[in-house]
């Protein structure tokens, strides 16, 4: 299948929902990514929001979504023969993924220096709050301090309130992206070379290259520094629907014209379309109060999909302002088959986006979500070639 | 570039305007590519022609477009060839480019692919073992959406990104920063890395298709299957998140400046409770469970707001971190410049460029041990290479050249003798660690005078879709 790219890629992924993130979309590409988690389970299974499922247990959004198509081991780092498991593992796999910082990795052996010393072609994954290198390489950190120490927030949010940071794991996903880009990238220098190497993310540094167009840059051309909430300029920014908001961006001279015209059409207001407004967005700014009560007068007529539809049709750009819940039932998304049904223990088939890539046509594809340890039998057995009467005791001793 | 870089030898083709395929050949040709932007007069990237604060407003464009600073995120380490692909001759020398190259790289709506006659089948037929990538917001596959413009902002609110920024008393405020541009870059230059490594075993191209909006709603997966299972997707909620308290942004000493606070698990907390002047809240009954913070906490803010802002938002941080509490300050867009962190990993460059001498570049968040990014330029000047590349990958001869630039179907660097400044240069030298260059250049005011004395065709309006 083309779009396995990474099919014979083996995986070794440890700790919590950053690296299960960047598991997740080697996975989704053909890797073979083995989750190892600790004989009780990762944490990541524990991460809210969790559901109750109909067996009484509870199931964790976070990790049902990250850990689909991978197989699960479990194995005590902190013991004698863990250590020693750990090592033939590192031996039979080409990438290890880590999220930890170095004083938690070097007792359990997972540290760069350790895991090279056993296989020198791996390459070793390292996403961390700030990098390995630098005064705060000790310093912990979540998706909220990534955002934090990017320079983005003091421009999000209300005027009258402090800043707001974007939820929804957003500075994870994009550390996790940054990871699987530099894994492949060294991948292909182990490939050619036979050289392994370590890739050492901060998330503090992805978080601010998704936010260069407005970072240093804008700041230092002159932008102001402020928190405007949800309008960004006349005509510019979330207006009300019927059922919720759309972000309109009228920026470009004829996406005004085409929203002018809209305006006297539906409200019979012929000034909108006078020359006074027309041209670049900088020469509606002082007219901005009395443009905005137009286009929230035009908004308020539509539901936000309708209003979405309408604004496209006029070629102005526009977007509605989603919920989650609310992309369950978007056409677009329903026409391109954009949904997949994944088999997540103790609840069953549940619905999730496809990632939204294709290779010669073809879709990434992905599998179950593992149970604790679910694939022990299989690696330590079939690939390790462990004695079973070993594995057995491994168990009894709670190192498996 | 080394020979040991990750992709030395292979040569980018792209056809790029703003962040997404930008932003994507960048990754690549800081990792060893030679990335080639094809530019055009007619229709300059948008992020070439963005007004800068210090230009004049009847900035000519035609004198530079060069001016958009950052085009030095998206496109160091470049090449800039300056060629219209919709004329003839500009279609004879396109061809012989993609016989040259390995990938061809876009981010172009479906109605300018097929103009321009740049699609998989169009550029399979000049070189077969091609590796083709457009990366249209909601991808080429037919759907209702399939032709709709958007920008990133719009696609942000589109794909629940933006609802999950407010308050819960109010509508989501959203955000400007065109989060789905950058994930999808990102996963751009995955994709055509993962192409590479399978052509180099089958000797196959392949056609790769990005749409940034299902990738974005992928970033919020967990959300969304919040959703799907019966939850209310995380909606607004401010700076708290779920089974997480405290979690927020708490005011510190100074004018509007703030930390991060952000406990995870019942460790962190008690090690939150060994610092000096927090100590009480370990005893307090409404904080010792995890559900009595949840339950309280408008009170647990006020407490811990209490300790914070008595210090400055550094010290808050470091205070905590100092017991393992997962804290940052709050950074301003200045801040940054200076934050001895981002300087001792030398995130911010200042790399040579043709028109200014020398700019401020972003470093690479991708940072590998051994084959480490190349930082040897900052942004192509706007037609800056191309005669290099008519010569060297084209290999066409000067006669040959200058007719291609006389018939307007190529164009170089304009007013090449030309220098610009950057009115900020001078400040900014105090906060980068490295000595600034010695600005050898005019100051504006000579610029002005000498933009006056060209005579210049009239300015188009600079912005595109």
């Amino acid at each position: 299948v083309t779009a396995n790219l990474l099919t014979g890629i083996r995986v070794l992924e440890f700790g919590g929902i950053v690296a299960a993130r960047t598991g997740r979309i080697l996975a989704d590409l053909g890797a073979e990514v083995v989750l190892v988690e600790p004989p009780g389970g990762s944490r990541v299974r524990t991460h809210p929001p969790l559901f109750q499922t109909p067996g009484g247990g509870q199931v964790s959004a976070l990790f049902a979504y990250t850990a689909a198509a991978k197989r699960s081991i479990t194995l005590d780092l902190a013991t004698q023969d863990g250590a020693l498991l750990l090592e033939h593992l590192v031996r039979s796999h080409d990438v290890v993924i880590v999220d930890e910082s170095l004083e938690a990795l070097r007792p359990v052996g997972l540290d760069y220096e350790s895991v090279r010393a056993v296989n020198d072609r791996l390459v070793y994954t390292s996403i961390t709050a700030f990098g390995t290198t630098g005064p705060r390489r000790d310093w912990r950190g979540t998706d909220l301090t990534a955002w934090a120490a990017s320079g983005g927030l003091m421009t999000i949010g209300d005027p009258d309130r402090g800043p707001l940071a974007p939820g929804g794991g957003t500075a994870d996903a994009v550390g996790a992206l940054n990871a699987v880009a530099g894994i492949v990238l060294a991948l292909r220098t182990a490939r050619r070379r036979g050289q392994g190497q370590m890739v050492d993310i901060s998330l503090q540094e992805a978080v601010l290259s998704v936010r260069m167009d407005y970072g240093v840059f804008s700041a230092l051309e002159g932008a102001a520094q402020t928190r405007t909430g949800h309008r960004r300029g006349a005509a510019s920014g979330h207006f009300p629907t019927k059922d919720g908001m759309v972000e309109l961006f009228p920026i470009a001279p004829r996406q005004w014209d085409a929203l002018a015209s809209w305006i006297r059409e539906d409200l019979g207001i012929e000034e909108a379309e006078m020359e006074t407004f027309r041209g670049s967005s900088l020469v509606r700014m002082p007219y901005r109060d009395l443009i905005d009560s137009w286009v929230e007068e035009l908004s308020g007529r539509y539901t936000k999909q309708e209003f979405f539809e309408e604004a496209q049709r006029r070629h102005i750009p526009c977007g509605p302002v989603n919920k989650p819940a609310d992309l369950l039932h978007d056409p677009q998304l329903l026409a391109v088959d954009g949904w997949a049904d994944i088999e997540v223990p103790e609840i069953g088939t549940v619905r999730w986006p496809k990632p939204g890539i294709r290779f010669n046509d073809e879709e990434l594809t992905t599998g179950p979500v593992p149970t604790v340890g679910q694939h022990n039998d299989e690696i330590y057995l079939g690939e390790l070639r462990l004695e079973p009467a070993k594995l057995a005791q491994l168990r009894d001793a709670g190192t498996i | 570039m080394s020979g040991d870089a990750p992709l030395a030898g292979i040569r980018v083709l792209e056809l790029g305007n703003g962040v997404a395929a930008p932003v994507a050949c960048r990754n690549l040709a800081q990792f060893g590519a030679d990335v080639v932007r094809i530019e055009s007069e007619r229709r300059p990237d948008i992020l070439r022609v963005q007004t800068a604060g210090w230009l004049p407003p009847d900035f000519d464009w035609r004198v530079s477009r060069d001016t958009g600073a950052s085009l030095n995120f998206t496109c160091p380490g470049k090449r800039s060839i300056g060629l219209e692909l919709d004329s003839p001759h500009g279609r004879e020398v396109f061809e012989r480019l993609l016989e040259r190259s390995d990938v061809l790289a876009m981010n172009m709506s479906l109605d300018a692919v097929r103009d321009l006659r740049v699609s998989y089948e169009d550029v399979r037929a000049v070189n077969p073992s091609i590796i083709w990538m457009n990366m249209p917001a909601f991808g080429a596959k037919d759907g209702p959406y399939a032709r709709f413009r958007t920008w990133g902002r719009n696609l942000a609110a589109a794909c629940g990104v933006s609802h999950l920024i407010g308050w819960p008393d109010r509508p989501p405020v959203g955000t400007w920063i065109n989060y789905p541009d950058f994930v999808g870059a990102l996963w751009g230059s995955i994709a055509v890395v993962c192409a590479l490594l399978r052509r180099d075993i089958t000797g196959e191209g392949c056609e790769i298709d990005v749409a940034q909006y299902q990738l974005a709603i992928s970033c919020i997966g967990p959300a969304v299957i919040e959703a799907v299972l019966g939850g209310d997707g995380l909606g607004s909620r401010g700076n708290r998140r779920d089974g997480c308290a405290p979690h927020g942004l708490y005011p510190t000493r100074g004018n509007d400046r703030w930390v991060a606070i952000s406990v995870t698990d019942e460790q962190m907390w008690d090690a939150l409770c060994d610092l000096e002047g927090l100590r009480h809240m370990r005893a307090d009954d409404r904080f010792t469970t995890l559900a009595g913070r949840l339950a309280n906490q408008d009170a647990l803010d006020v407490e811990l707001g209490n300790w914070t802002c008595r210090r400055t938002h550094w010290e808050a941080a470091a205070y905590l971190q100092s017991v393992g509490v997962p804290a940052a300050p709050v950074l301003d867009n200045f801040e940054i410049l200076a934050d001895p962190q981002l300087q001792a990993r030398e995130f911010f460059r200042v790399l040579p460029h043709a028109r200014f001498g020398a700019e401020l570049t972003y470093g690479q968040a991708i940072v590998l041990s051994e084959t480490s990014a190349a930082f040897e330029q900052a942004a192509p000047a706007f037609g800056e290479h191309t005669r290099a590349v008519l010569r060297d990958v084209v290999e066409l001869t000067d006669t040959e050249i200058d007719a291609l630039l006389e018939s307007g179907t190529a164009f170089d660097m304009p007013h090449p003798d030309l220098r610009l400044e950057r009115p900020y240069l001078h400040w900014i030298a105090k906060l980068l660690p490295e000595a600034w260059p010695t600005p050898r250049f005019d100051p504006l005011t000579v610029l002005y005078e000498r933009m006056a004395s060209l005579t210049l065709a009239t300015p188009d309006d600079g912005v595109k879709e």
